[in-house]
């Protein structure tokens, strides 16, 4: 591997001084690199960190080259974003549609799941899961809290061929049970135990067209009105992206 | 006292740069970097043709992922790097088959090591393509799986274990003046660098990963109980009791805490002490004996199967030909075995 080959002085000379040094300036910038990511994505970035990142730009050549570190680092942190969440839209909701699975097989609504239990597992799952990852990392920016519910709306009803309508897209999570509780034998799999981080009528807009009107829960309403809309398993502002 | 501080500095920097030259610079045996290759394509074709299945769900004309979304979503963290991957030009279901056809061929070349230079370039560009189209559907795998392309580019990753060795012995045999130069090519600096990168690289990661995993999140919203499963002792049981990632019900845990806590802390253990430890020669085999039970089993609960296989995979960079030879009884080195790093 790395050592001397046998009967190999200890360093051939391959390369010519002027040579090594541009290398060795360019394993210098590469390291730094590499070190100033390592440093944003290890926990809160103080200002210096987040400066180094994104004004010197270390990030555009980490991202280029897919050397980021701002993946499964920690895989859970009982946080939200560690956890599965699963995306599907419920065809034809009627007036006043709660978003809950009981109503969908009280009343025989259809739905249309962005990973059907037969997924293989794998990089597959992985990929859907991820989608409904990013669902709920961006429910909370007002901004871009739509976007991806929209295009995944959108595909998933076109690619079903249907065009018309009012229907509802829900992106649920399932906050693992504390292994002391009762009830930790339950099904993992069980409706029971899934709740909705986000919810939008996506209603008609010309054939093939749709807009997202967000569904506001309740309990949302009533934090809203309390001012205290935070709550420990909202998305999280996390530099770290969650885990994937 | 002057004079002891200028001499000392002097040694100092004399001895790191003779240090620096050696780690970077001495020509080593590109044999890492041949299993690495092939392992590498497998995986890297696995998950291109996870990808057939969806490929015009994910970027076809009512695609799940528009470019539009992409362009939108990726403009608010950095620089667009739409100009990296060609599949932002093709929405026609046949243009994609085709250029997906196209990227498993380069795939296999580079697999198979055949213009091993230049696949492995292509192989990167293959993977950045998917990289940035999508990066909403991404995760470790392809992050591990680029960067190990991109320092596998630095190093002849096809002159052993490949078509291209197969062919260049074939030359040599007629040819005594290239079966020389080739005997000369046996060891190379482009190896070394390729490989310590790898390295470099590897036990960043792993650091990170125990590091992380001990410092919580960066930000932990409106409640003041939250407890580091980490340090608590049942991150395990979070991510088995999750009901679509893992490939098994492991719930039954729940009656055994001492499995599922054990387990927790090994794996911060393991990850800390292979990113110090596996650059001590000694610790190096067992700390990579050790990764293939915890990135299996880890593949169970977490559901991250060809993540962990790149995190093996990428540990390949720690094994050398040498480590069979210098363990083996039959060599009488055991005793003699260096403990140094390196």
């Amino acid at each position: 591997m790395t050592r001397p080959a046998k009967d190999e002085p200890e360093t051939t000379p391959q390369l010519s001084q002027g040579v090594r040094t541009f290398i060795t300036f360019l394993l210098f910038l590469h390291c730094f690199a590499l070190g100033v990511t390592v440093l944003y994505h290890t926990g809160a970035a103080s200002g210096l960190q987040q400066a180094l990142f994104s004004r010197i730009r270390t990030s555009y050549y980490v991202d280029l080259l897919g050397l980021d570190l701002n993946y499964d680092l920690h895989l859970t942190h009982n946080t939200g974003a560690d956890f599965d969440h699963v995306c599907d839209v419920v065809l034809d909701t009627p007036q006043g549609f709660r978003g809950d699975d009981e109503q969908i097989a009280r009343q025989s609504l259809k739905t249309i799941e962005l990973m059907p239990e037969s997924t293989w597992p794998g990089a597959r799952r992985r990929r859907l899961l991820g989608l409904g990852l990013r669902v709920y990392v961006t429910a909370e920016q007002e901004e871009v809290a739509s976007n991806i519910p929209q295009a995944l709306a959108e595909g998933l009803l076109a690619q079903n061929n249907i065009t018309e309508g009012k229907h509802q897209f829900r992106c649920r999570v399932l906050e693992p049970r504390h292994w002391e509780e009762p009830g930790s034998e339950m099904d993992p799999r069980d409706p029971r135990l899934y709740r909705d981080v986000y919810r939008a009528d996506v209603i008609s807009a010309g054939p093939g067209e749709w807009s997202l009107v967000k569904v506001v829960s309740e309990a949302e309403t009533t934090q809203s009105q309390d001012g205290s809309s935070n709550n420990s398993t909202a998305p999280q502002s996390s530099n770290q992206g969650g885990s994937q | 006292m002057g004079a002891l501080v200028g001499n000392y500095l002097i040694v100092l920097a004399t001895r790191f740069g003779q240090g620096w030259n050696r780690f970077w610079y001495t020509p080593s045996d590109p044999y890492p970097l041949g299993v690495m290759r092939i392992a590498l394509g497998l995986l890297l074709l696995y998950l291109h043709a996870t990808y057939t299945f969806d490929l015009v769900a994910f970027f076809g004309p009512n695609g799940l992922i528009p470019t539009e979304l992409v362009e939108t979503m990726r403009s608010r963290v950095t620089f667009n790097p739409t100009y990296l991957s060609y599949l932002y030009a093709f929405q026609d279901p046949t243009a994609l088959y085709v250029v997906h056809a196209i990227g498993a061929i380069i795939l296999v070349l580079f697999t198979i090591g055949f213009k091993s230079r230049w696949t492995c370039v292509l192989a990167l560009l293959v993977s950045l393509a998917y990289y940035h189209r999508a990066p909403f559907l991404t995760s470790g795998v392809e992050q591990m799986s680029c960067m190990m392309l991109f320092y596998m580019c630095f190093g002849p990753c096809g002159a052993t274990l490949s078509v291209d060795r197969w062919l260049a012995l074939r030359r040599a045999e007629n040819d005594p003046i290239f079966a020389r130069k080739l005997e000369q090519q046996s060891t190379s600096i482009g190896a070394t660098i390729s490989i310590r990168l790898i390295q470099v690289h590897l036990s960043i990661i792993y650091l990170v990963m125990g590091v992380a995993k001990l410092s919580g999140p960066a930000v932990v919203t409106g409640t003041g109980d939250w407890v580091n499963p980490w340090h608590a002792g049942h991150a395990v049981w979070l991510l088995a009791a999750r009901p679509e990632s893992p490939w098994f019900d492991l719930t039954w845990m729940a009656h055994s805490p001492y499995i599922f806590q054990g387990w927790t802390m090994a794996i911060m253990v393991f990850e800390i002490a292979f990113g110090v430890f596996i650059w001590n020669r000694l610790a190096r085999p067992l700390l990579l004996l050790f990764a293939i039970p915890m990135w299996c089993s880890l593949a169970l609960i977490s559901g991250t199967a060809p993540f962990c296989v790149a995190m093996l995979i990428a540990g390949l960079a720690f094994f050398s030909r040498d480590m069979l030879t210098e363990f083996s009884p039959a060599e009488g080195r055991l005793e003699t075995a260096p403990a140094a790093s390196g």
